[in-house]
């Protein structure tokens, strides 16, 4: 009984989100409205799909698991959440005005334009589907402990794994049919559960929690310390993994095409806005809550299970609700990056290679659906090794962030070549790499004071695109292509140019 | 009396001015360092980044109707 309330709630659930989809569903037939959602959402749907694309179910189980385990230091993502959001304010009026004006699709296509070379934006396609497709795996994956746990002991670890593949494979169908107006209409249901109950839900045990005996005073002390200046990490470390997280955040291209989706630049700068206090309350309620039931029996020998843990404390009910949430933020992140990734792959891998744009979605929505299988088959080969696959995922994120000088100095500053962004993105990955196999994540580089391998090949990327860049500076003619790239966002009046 | 609009040179520094204090108190090893013990730690990360949450609207008043596409 307790399972069919439990699988019953999420195919319910699911059920709600497909009937939402589809009554907002549009002849999307051209690659850019694929791609794109018409460029047509307001600042609320903009700032739901960026909190579903970028809250994925694993804050629930990962980071949340992170906190009761390790204390206070699991507080890091609250820090470098809200200085990417800080970020997407900043970058809102450049990307969103830039892509209304050049009908840009994709980050690889911003890059394309801004510096106006296809291998930059074929290595910077590439670098983002690599780095994100063990993202989409583990995402598949984590909800196996969902499907586990709803099944109450019915179902063993591994074939609630395989299930849960299954499941997030399945509803894809509709991201492939729906692309990313589809997606955003879904974040806005999956959004609402997921942070809106959610939040509900952390509330009532923060309320429990301080009520039985388990305020901050019940938390282990060494729960409680910061790496400092003399300790094992490294000065430099907490410093390293904000950074990191900050650096890479608009560089995964499933969060970044979300600025291309609204309206206008002040869209999505008051996203941000709107986002800001969300993403703030959210998390920091469900990191003070699981630094908390550090403190409950049971919590410390399975961390990643805090979540249902303390959703246990309310029964059934609360642990389908809980049940709820994960799936609905492990669907926003997980279809956010399948669209985005098949997309990127056929609008700047395959359509790099031809002299003409391509126009139909027909290619994007084989892409994405070519993309899923390969993931979900990635999911179930693999269902047995999950460790390995974290170690890939935090290896890609160190990848990833190698994006950042060439995508926001690109974005802001108008002396970087093409040059320069593939010597920097090549010099970046490899150092970020070799240092990557001698200190695997999540340690940090004793000998740099803490930091870690990506903060590392960023220094040495940064280094490599300013001294390219002005030791060979671009020519007459492209430094004036770009002056004019830039004149045209102080213009109040845009021209469509394609 | 109404307060004279700011320019939008003065905007942009406002805007860089928030943006580097947002970066000080969330990224500066030193502040890490100062609250690297006890229950201080908890409550930095609160007040530090609900500061940041605020400054938010700060940016948001100092970009008055920049990156508004007109009609």
């Amino acid at each position: 009984m307790n399972m069919a309330i439990g699988y019953g709630a999420i195919l319910l659930f699911t059920a709600l989100v497909v009937f939402v989809m589809s009554r907002g569903r549009r002849g999307d037939s051209s690659m850019s409205d694929y791609a794109t959602g018409g460029r047509s959402f307001n600042s609320w749907f903009g700032t739901m799909s960026f909190l579903n694309t970028w809250l994925a179910g694993t804050v629930f189980i990962a980071f949340a698991g992170l906190t009761a385990s390790a204390g206070v230091m699991g507080m890091y993502s609250l820090s470098y959440s809200l200085l990417s959001v800080v970020l997407m304010f900043f970058l809102g009026t450049p990307v969103n005005k830039w892509g209304r004006i050049h009908d840009l699709r994709t980050q690889a296509d911003l890059l394309g334009l801004r510096y106006n070379s296809r291998s930059v934006r074929i290595i910077a396609a590439i670098i983002g589907v690599l780095a994100s497709v063990p993202w989409v795996v583990l995402g598949m994956q984590s909800l196996g402990l969902v499907f586990s746990t709803l099944s109450f002991g019915q179902v063993s670890p591994y074939l609630a794994v395989m299930i849960g593949v299954l499941f997030i494979a399945a509803r894809q169908i509709w991201t492939v049919k729906l692309g990313t107006r589809g997606i955003i209409i879904s974040d806005m249901v999956q959004g609402l559960f997921a942070y809106g109950i959610g939040f509900l839900v952390i509330l009532g045990l923060l309320v429990w929690l301080f009520a039985n005996g388990h305020g901050f005073g019940a938390v282990a002390p060494q729960l409680l310390q910061l790496p400092g200046p003399d300790s094992p990490a490294g000065p430099l470390y907490l410093f390293s993994l904000i950074f990191t997280g900050m650096m890479g955040a608009w560089c995964w291209p499933d969060l970044f095409v979300r600025m291309f989706s609204v309206r206008s630049p002040r869209t999505v700068q008051k996203s941000a806005l709107q986002a800001a206090p969300l993403l703030f309350i959210f998390s920091a309620a469900l990191t003070t809550m699981s630094l908390l039931a550090s403190s409950v029996p049971g919590v410390s020998d399975a961390p990643d299970t805090v979540w249902f843990i303390m959703a246990g404390i309310g029964g059934v009910g609360l642990v389908a609700v809980a049940g709820i949430c994960v799936v609905a933020a492990t669907m926003g992140n997980v279809g956010a990056n399948l669209q985005a990734l098949g997309t990127q792959i056929a609008n700047d891998v395959v359509g790099a290679r031809g002299e003409e744009r391509i126009e139909s979605s027909k290619g994007a929505k084989i892409a994405v659906a070519a993309v899923t299988v390969v993931s979900a088959a990635v999911a179930l080969a693999t269902a047995n090794q999950v460790s390995g696959l974290v170690v890939i995922a935090f290896v890609s994120y160190q990848a990833i962030c190698q994006l950042a000088p060439t995508l926001l100095l690109g974005i802001f500053w108008r002396r970087g070549t093409a040059a320069a962004a593939n010597a920097a993105m090549v010099s970046g990955i490899l150092v970020a790499a070799v240092l990557e196999l001698i200190y695997p994540s999540p340690l940090s580089i004793p000998w740099l004071g803490g930091l870690t391998s990506g903060v590392a090949g960023l220094i040495v990327n940064l280094t490599v695109y300013l001294a390219v860049s002005l030791a060979k500076p671009a020519t007459q003619a492209e430094q004036e292509r770009v002056d004019s790239l830039f004149a045209d966002l102080k213009r109040e009046t845009v021209t469509i140019s394609r | 009396m109404s307060t004279p609009a700011l320019t939008s040179d003065r905007r942009s520094e406002v805007r860089r001015t928030i943006f580097v204090i947002d970066l000080l108190l969330l990224l500066a090893p030193p502040v890490h360092w100062l609250f690297s013990n006890g229950q201080s730690s908890v409550w930095y990360f609160l007040v530090a980044n609900a500061l940041v949450t605020l400054s938010l609207f700060a940016l948001w008043k100092a970009s008055g109707n920049e990156g508004e596409e007109a009609k």
